[in-house]
């Protein structure tokens, strides 16, 4: 069993930034491929599906396996690096993984991934689409946040409006159909998120350039995005707030 | 004539806010009566039969959880609602003289407070910990305590579950929340909205794979005959 992987550390720290929203530790499935990554959150709100292409390593070599990591470790490791840096990671043993920045070598015991569970991704009809800049949602997600706990995200046939209320203040962000990069809502349709979570993954899914969102009726939110010039796609599931009857 | 006013069940979860007040003779209040909050259901059941019993007056406002969510709802403060309802115990007491357990950061501002919404003459003073060096303000913690555990075990006869004190640090009560967000998304009836405990057991937040719909309808949450003893 050999695992070899070298890659620009930023792309690793895009891994680490979109998990470390959610979950502690993660089990990676390695393929020669390329690796995927699905992992729900302990309280089975939201999951993440990321995946990342052998094209995004500089150099990947890899059976089929699965790693177990601890994103903090993962982090303080990578942390060290520049973005350019290259990092080396090898699998050096059963149980132990082997980092190479520059002439830095950390090593990290690998976590046990027998007690992780593989969540299933659930099958959601989520009628509206939309594609806007990261940076756009975010801005409507930061002025939310200055006031609320919660998001409503809503989509009609004109567009797509973002909203948050407080006590007596509202913000609103609204984005007529011709502004946005793609969109496409044959029903009107409106849920609600915890800010908690949507915050962080936008904050995650910002530097993208474009994201995509698709929404239904008080219905789970999907979130994704690409990293590593495209050769990494991150697909964020976020289940809705639902107002007291 | 001279009374005490205290209240129970300003901060729990479940149940209601009980305000009591106790007038007249000082000398009349049982022996044994201490703050409330030092002793035993026990005790404070048999004291309370004993105030009830006793030639004092005893006068009781309860407010119903989803009063108090409606009432915050719409901005009221837990110590303006709170003022309210001291100021209607002493109005049916019809005293002249009251002692109050302090409610809130500021006595004066509290017996202030009170003081306007009761008619009349009435001195008022308020401070804290008055129930336990005041034997009339023990009295009527006794009674707002006991009046309030009645109140969450009518609760836990209706739900038909064991719904602790009420409290968010009892276990208890944890579980039984617990228990209830694993069929519903809402939170059970007689809880406080206002606290952020709803909030971190998970009512108002769906789980993926949970169907919002379903979680959310009224009918998966009733007990059921068989359920019933």
């Amino acid at each position: 069993m050999s695992f070899r992987a070298v890659c620009k550390a930023d792309v690793v720290k895009s891994v680490i930034d979109s998990l470390s929203t959610l979950v502690d530790e993660a089990k990676f499935q390695v393929a020669p491929e390329g690796l995927e990554v699905l992992a729900v959150d302990a309280a089975h709100v939201a999951m993440i599906d990321l995946s990342l292409s052998k094209a995004a390593f500089k150099n990947f070599e890899a059976d089929e396996m699965e790693l177990g990591i601890d994103i903090d470790k993962l982090s303080d490791a990578v942390r060290l690096a520049g973005a350019d840096d290259e990092v080396e990671i090898v699998l050096e043993d059963e149980g132990l993984l082997r980092l190479e920045i520059g002439n830095l070598t950390r090593r990290m015991s690998l976590v046990d991934t027998s007690g992780m569970t593989d969540p299933k991704i659930p099958d959601l009809e989520l009628p509206a689409m939309i594609k806007m800049p990261g940076a756009e949602l975010d801005r409507g997600i930061k002025a939310a946040e200055g006031i609320s706990d919660h998001v409503a995200l809503h989509a009609t046939a004109g567009g797509f409006e973002l909203s948050a209320e407080g006590d007596m203040d509202s913000v609103n962000l609204n984005l007529e159909k011709d502004t946005l990069l793609e969109h496409r809502a044959s029903e009107e349709v409106r849920s609600l998120f915890s800010l908690d979570y949507f915050s962080n993954m936008v904050k995650v899914a910002k530097d993208a350039g474009t994201v995509q969102l698709r929404l239904g009726n008080d219905y789970p939110v999907r979130l994704g995005f690409e990293f590593a010039d495209g050769e990494g796609e991150v697909t964020y599931l976020l289940a809705p707030r639902i107002e007291s009857a | 004539m001279y009374a005490g006013v205290d209240e129970a069940g300003r901060g729990p979860v479940l149940g209601p806010l009980v305000v009591a007040g106790v007038a007249g003779d000082p000398d009349q209040v049982p022996d044994g009566v201490d703050d409330s909050k030092q002793l035993t259901a026990e005790t404070r059941n048999q004291l309370a039969s004993s105030i009830e019993d006793s030639p004092l007056t005893v006068a009781v406002c309860s407010i119903p959880a989803d009063e108090l969510n409606e009432r915050m709802d719409e901005g009221e403060n837990l110590n303006r609602i709170e003022a309210a309802a001291f100021a209607e115990v002493l109005r049916e007491l019809e005293t002249d003289e009251a002692l109050l357990d302090q409610v809130g950061p500021d006595g004066e501002a509290f017996a202030d407070e009170v003081a306007d919404q009761v008619a009349g003459e009435c001195a008022i003073e308020a401070r804290v910990a008055a129930d336990e060096d005041d034997a009339i303000v023990g009295a009527a913690s006794i009674v707002a305590k006991v009046e309030r555990d009645r109140a969450v075990a009518a609760i836990a006869a209706e739900l038909d579950a064991d719904v602790g004190s009420g409290y968010a640090h009892d276990e208890r009560t944890r579980a039984f929340l617990e228990d209830w967000r694993e069929t519903s998304i809402h939170p059970p009836p007689y809880t406080r909205h206002a606290w952020s405990t709803l909030d971190t057991i998970g009512f108002g937040q769906a789980r993926l794979g949970e169907d919002p719909e379903a979680a959310a309808s009224p009918e998966t949450v009733e007990p059921t005959e068989e359920a019933r003893p």
